[in-house]
C-alpha cells in the first residue's frame, strides 16, 4: 500500500469511524427528523480529519522522495473523495431504509447528495488551500 | 569531463530576496561548492537545482534531463540533504526507511542501517528526540542509501561535531573517487568543505560573484605579507584586500603571477613573503568588496 495513503488514511478512516458511530445512530433510531441536521456534520468531521491528517505532513520530505507533486496531491484528493462517497453511500442506504417510518423522503436523497458534493467541495478547497 | 548539472540564467524572486541570472555548471565525478555568507541565496539555489522549489526563469539541466518531464527518475538519481531535516517528528528512522523503500528505485536498507551505525543514530528513536547533528545525519544517510549519481547537499557539516564531520568529508571523498557520483554542496562556513571542493562557486546577494576551480583559485589568490614602505602604493592597489597592521601590512592579490615581478625585490630583500590564501579569505574578500 502506498505508504502516503496508509499515513493519511489512518485519519480519514477515524473520522468516518466517529461519524457513523456518534451520527449515523441518530439516522437509524430517532423519530425526529435527523436528516435535516446530522448530515451538516459530515463537512465538520471532513474538515477535522484533514486537519488531524495535515497536523504533521511534511511536504518537504515528501518532495524529497521520487514523486511528483501531481501524485501527492492524486492521493490526497483520492481521500477525500473515498471518505465523502463513503458517507454518501452510507448516509443514503440509511435514508432508503427509513422512508419506510417517514423520516426520510426521496428529497432527503437529493439532500443528502448535495451536502456531499458541497463537502467534497470544501475538503478539496481545503486541500488546495494547505498544499 | 562530462557535465551532470547546468543552470543558466535561474532567476527566483522573493519579498526581500531575489537569485538574479544564476548560472552554474558541475562536472561528473567532482566535489563543487557553493559558498557564500548568510542569505547569499544559496539554500535557494539548492532548492531549484534539486527540484524542491520552482523557479521563475531559467533553465536546469541534471544528468542530461530536465525536472519538468523526467521529476520521479531524476529524484531517484538526486540525493538531496535539506538545510533543516524535513522528517515526521513522531517517526522513527526505521519508519522513515520503510517509507521512502516503497519510492526510491535503488533503495540500500542494509546500507542505510549500515550508515546509522556508522553516524551512531539509533534507528528506533524518533526523530523529533534526536539531536540537530543526527537529524542531519539521517538525512545523509537517506540521501547516501538510494544510489544518487548527483548528492546536492545543503551545509551537510552544519551541526555535526569535529568526529563526525571528518567522517562525512572523508565519506564524500570517497563516493566521488571513482567518478561515478558527484557532489554539490553549499556552505556559509568553508570548515572542512575548502579542502575537498575542487570547483568553488561564490554566491553574494542573489549573484555568482565566483566561478573557479579550486586549485586554480589557490594559485592564484595569495597574502602578501610585507614591511610598511616596502612596496610603492601602486602595487598596494592592486591588492584586492589591504590590511595595514602594527607589525606589518598584508595584501590579498588575485593574481599572483601578475604580480610576482613586482613585488620581487621586497622578496628577494626578506622585507616581504608570500602565503597561501584560504577560500574564507576570498569569500570575505567578494563580500567586503561587492
Amino acid at each position: 500500500m502506498d505508504p502516503i495513503l496508509r499515513r493519511s488514511s489512518f485519519f480519514y478512516v477515524t473520522a468516518f469511524v466517529t461519524y457513523t458511530g456518534l451520527m449515523g445512530r441518530f439516522m437509524l433510531t430517532r423519530d425526529w427528523p435527523a436528516f435535516e441536521v446530522i448530515p451538516l456534520f459530515l463537512p465538520v468531521w471532513l474538515i477535522s480529519g484533514m486537519l488531524a491528517s495535515e497536523h504533521d505532513e511534511r511536504y518537504a520530505f515528501l518532495r524529497t522522495l521520487p514523486l511528483t507533486d501531481r501524485a501527492v496531491v492524486r492521493t490526497k484528493f483520492a481521500l477525500i473523495l473515498s471518505f465523502v462517497s463513503a458517507a454518501w453511500l452510507l448516509m443514503t442506504a440509511v435514508a432508503l431504509f427509513r422512508m419506510g417510518d417517514g423520516v426520510a423522503t426521496p428529497s432527503t436523497l437529493v439532500y443528502v447528495t448535495l451536502v456531499c458534493a458541497s463537502a467534497l467541495l470544501v475538503g478539496a478547497l481545503y486541500q488546495i488551500g494547505i498544499w | 569531463m562530462e557535465t551532470v548539472l547546468e543552470a543558466t540564467d535561474l532567476t527566483k524572486d522573493y519579498e526581500d530576496f531575489s537569485l538574479r541570472g544564476v548560472s552554474l555548471t558541475v562536472r561528473s565525478g567532482s566535489i563543487s561548492g557553493v559558498f557564500g555568507p548568510n542569505a547569499a541565496g544559496k539554500t535557494t539555489l539548492l532548492k531549484v537545482l534539486a527540484a524542491q522549489a520552482p523557479m521563475q526563469s531559467g533553465a536546469v539541466r541534471v544528468l542530461g534531463q530536465i525536472y519538468e518531464t523526467s521529476e520521479g527518475d531524476l529524484k531517484n538519481r538526486v540525493g538531496y540533504v535539506p538545510q533543516e531535516p524535513t522528517f515526521y517528528p513522531d517517526k522513527t528512522a526505521t519508519w522513515h526507511a520503510r517509507f521512502a523503500a516503497h519510492y526510491f528505485a535503488r533503495w540500500d536498507g542494509a546500507g542505510f542501517f549500515s550508515l546509522l551505525e556508522t553516524f551512531r543514530v539509533n534507528p528506533l528513536k524518533k526523530v523529533k528526540h534526536l539531536s540537530g547533528g543526527q537529524k542531519k545525519l539521517l538525512s545523509l544517510a537517506t540521501a547516501l542509501s538510494h544510489g544518487a549519481e548527483l548528492l546536492i547537499l545543503d551545509e551537510p557539516t552544519a551541526g555535526l561535531d569535529v568526529v563526525h564531520r571528518r567522517s562525512l568529508l572523508d565519506r564524500l571523498r570517497a563516493i566521488t573517487a571513482d567518478g561515478s557520483r558527484t557532489v554539490l554542496v553549499a556552505s556559509h562556513i568553508t570548515d572542512g568543505l575548502d579542502e575537498i571542493a575542487e570547483d568553488v562557486t561564490f554566491l553574494h546577494d542573489g549573484r555568482v560573484v565566483l566561478h573557479a576551480a579550486a586549485d586554480d583559485l589557490m594559485t592564484r589568490w595569495k597574502w602578501v605579507h610585507y614591511k610598511d614602505g616596502s612596496l610603492d602604493r601602486a602595487i598596494e592597489g592592486r591588492f584586492a584586500t589591504l590590511r595595514r597592521q602594527p607589525f606589518g601590512n598584508r595584501g590579498l592579490t588575485d593574481d599572483l603571477p601578475a604580480l610576482r615581478e613586482a613585488v620581487a625585490p621586497a622578496l628577494a630583500s626578506g622585507d616581504a613573503r608570500i602565503d597561501h590564501a584560504s577560500l574564507e579569505d576570498i569569500l570575505l574578500s567578494f563580500v567586503k568588496g561587492a
